[in-house]
């Protein structure tokens, strides 16, 4: 039973809650209920007592989205041909060439949204991830937080992808000029949409539970 | 009409931290937090059907508008491209950028559709307490789609992408960009004024 009086959570009463209509359902056990054997009598979700394996699939997903990030930056996002002319641009060659006409306003908007929010992102899950893993207590409601954070700000990350889309789609004029999508584009694509699944994945009552415990 | 007493008080647990609070009866406007770590909880949005009704037609027809017409003209030593969103995307694909505009497709096209369409299949029934059939699996689907609707983040791309383009052609924003603009207000109104709580106690009193 829980040690603390005071925190009484579904754990602790076994208690399932549904991830989708908020119904809690009692199970016979507060330890893991096997994947999708007990479902929600009111609107059929699987119930889980915690994310299914939400460490390892967070720590699988974080992994392959460091890795994707380096060719991601090193990979031109943009090849733009004019007049017989090609050049490529990777995402940072991108910021530098508004930093260097002026247009610092995009420059910044670019940094922020393609390389700070991405790194962000990978550093806050790396850091909680290990906070759970070592059992940490403290500070749980901070992390809570910067978890809502990430959560709420990976999406944005999409912008330089969709300004990729808009560049090609309208800049086509055959021999003249063209902008094409690098194979950077791909890899940064993926690390957005890897990065929105591993913070999917993570589960936020993880950091609470220790404390619990701990009492 | 009964938007009074549509959430009875209950015991939840914290999604974001397991703590059970009792969420007592809310009167609309009000919401519920967790009492350890904040989370919201529950909110019943006034005039939550009848607004959540509304707005998702709104931006239905913004969408519409937004997919068909050109965002932007783009003008080139006499030459002018008329661009829609299908053709950055049909664009990307012959390049074979596949992944990455079925990402765009999905993100900016597809989920929005889904998204608006699931919620008029909900909200137009349950406007006069009934439900039709399947809506739970509606529901579940609307709540899990909900963060990969990036029309919001599209907008600051189409801004983005006009700055950078700017000094090398003229460039007319064409009546799509203004419904995007118009999509970015209404779908986070619309996302403050219906609440997944109220959906599934609307739906319980329905059946
Ligand atoms: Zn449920
Ligand atoms: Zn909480």
């Amino acid at each position: 039973m829980n040690t603390s009086l005071s925190v009484i959570t579904g754990r602790s009463e076994a208690l399932l809650s549904c991830h989708a209509c908020g119904l809690l359902t009692p199970c016979s056990s507060p330890d893991d209920v096997p994947a999708g054997h007990e479902r929600c009598s009111r609107c059929g979700s699987a119930l889980h007592m915690r994310y299914t394996d939400s460490l390892n699939r967070t720590w699988a997903l974080l992994i392959t989205a460091v890795i994707l990030y380096i060719p991601a930056n090193l990979l031109p996002i943009t090849q733009t041909s004019s007049l017989g002319l090609t050049q490529d641009k990777t995402i940072m060659q991108g910021v530098i060439y508004f930093l260097q006409h002026g247009e610092w306003p995009i420059a910044v908007v670019i940094f922020t949204a393609s390389i700070l929010v991405p790194l962000l992102k990978m550093a806050v899950l790396l850091y909680l991830l290990i906070s759970v893993q070592r059992g940490s207590s403290k500070r749980a409601l901070e992390r809570t937080k910067i978890y809502r954070i990430i959560e709420f700000i990976g999406r944005w990350s999409m912008i330089d992808i969709f300004v990729v889309v808009i560049m090609v789609a309208l800049v086509q004029l055959g021999t003249l000029a063209s902008i094409a999508a690098g194979e950077g584009a791909l890899y940064f694509c993926a690390v957005v949409i890897i990065t929105m699944f591993a913070s999917a994945s993570f589960d936020p009552r993880l950091i609470w539970d220790r404390c619990e415990t701990d009492g | 009409m009964y938007d009074d007493a549509i959430l009875q008080s209950v015991v939840v647990a914290c999604p974001d931290c397991d703590l059970l609070n009792q969420v007592p009866e809310l009167v609309p406007g009000d919401s519920a937090f967790c009492i350890r770590c904040n989370a919201t909880l529950a909110r019943n949005p006034k005039d939550g059907l009848e607004r959540g009704l509304a707005l998702t037609c709104t931006a239905a027809i913004l969408f519409v508008v937004a997919n068909v017409f050109p965002f932007l003209s783009f003008g080139m030593d006499g030459l002018v491209t008329h661009t829609t969103l299908v053709t950055g995307i049909v664009g990307l694909y012959n390049q074979g950028m596949v992944f990455v505009a079925a990402v765009v497709a999905v993100t900016i096209v597809i989920v929005p559709t889904l998204v608006l369409v699931g919620l008029m299949y909900l909200l137009f029934p349950l406007r006069s307490g009934r439900c039709l059939p399947g809506s739970e699996l509606v529901i579940r689907w609307i709540i899990r789609m909900y963060a990969w609707n990036m029309v919001e983040v599209f907008m600051i791309g189409i801004v983005v992408a006009a700055v950078k383009l700017h000094t090398m052609a003229v460039l007319i924003p064409g009546l799509a960009a203004w419904s995007f603009m118009l999509l970015i207000f209404v779908f986070a109104w619309l996302s403050i004024s219906v609440d997944v709580r109220v959906l599934w106690s609307r739906l319980e009193a329905a059946r």
